[in-house]
């Protein structure tokens, strides 16, 4: 069984008060939580080709994407996963069909890829083939979506009043 | 045949393959039905060994499953 603990630390940058112009780290232990409850959960993710298309690359004496890390946030709204086109394309995934996607903003189709993922720095399990919608993720903090297809392997504990999540598997 | 021919082709026989193969993935290359698979690794093996690093369309057909997010993704 793997896990993985998020703190979301106390500590904030804040102009100082008794010198004008500089800034001074206080501790605020309320700031865990708010940081928490602004971001939601978020944790590095590695990211690259799936298994068998590594293998084809391999036989075919072609060079294998390395392994890209990006934020990645914990999205109960995502049935799976979901990648930023900057990732589509630094990998040079090759389009496997097409996958409707709803949004706040409507219905869209979003391009379909296959990938496998891991979790650098932690004990979770890696999953060497799961399919993955391309998004929009331009102007967010995190260039990925961990939907609920990766979630039902996952024990989650959110704890919003101290800012603690520790994620099983 | 361009890939989004190969999805509208999809659309277009999806009913159809709907009538035997409910819920199974179809594997659609050139306009061209290149077989029926119970999961999407299997019909994507198949697709890197009958067409190796190109681009296809793996469909499950008449089940709607959706990766939808909600996050402000736009």
């Amino acid at each position: 069984m793997g896990k993985v603990t998020i703190v979301k630390l106390g500590f904030q940058s804040r102009p100082d008060p008794n010198n004008p112009g500089q800034r001074q780290i206080v501790f605020d232990p309320n700031y865990g939580a708010i940081e928490l409850a602004g971001q939601g959960i978020i944790l590095n993710v590695a990211i690259t080709v799936d298994n068998w298309t590594r293998a084809v690359l391999s036989a075919q004496n072609q060079p294998v994407p390395n392994a890209i890390v990006r934020p990645a946030l914990v999205d109960t709204g995502a049935s799976g996963l979901a990648l930023d086109t900057s990732v589509v394309h630094a990998l040079n995934l090759i389009r496997r069909g097409t996958v409707n996607c709803q949004t706040a903003g409507g219905s869209r189709t979003s391009n379909m890829y296959f990938v496998s993922l891991s979790f650098p720095g932690t004990q979770l399990n890696s999953y060497p083939f799961l399919r993955a919608a391309e998004v929009d993720l331009a102007n967010m903090s995190f260039k990925c979506l961990i939907g609920r297809e990766t979630m039902m392997n996952w024990h989650i504990h959110y704890n919003g009043q101290t800012g603690h999540v520790s994620i099983a598997d | 045949m361009t890939f989004e021919e190969d999805v509208e082709y999809f659309k277009s026989i999806e009913t159809e393959l709907a009538k035997d193969h409910k819920g199974k993935y179809v594997l659609i290359k050139d306009k061209k039905n290149q077989g029926i698979f119970s999961n999407f690794e299997d019909a994507h093996k198949e697709a890197l060994k009958m067409f190796g690093l190109t681009e296809v369309v793996i469909a499950q057909i008449e089940t709607p499953q959706p990766l939808n997010y909600l996050a402000t993704a736009q």
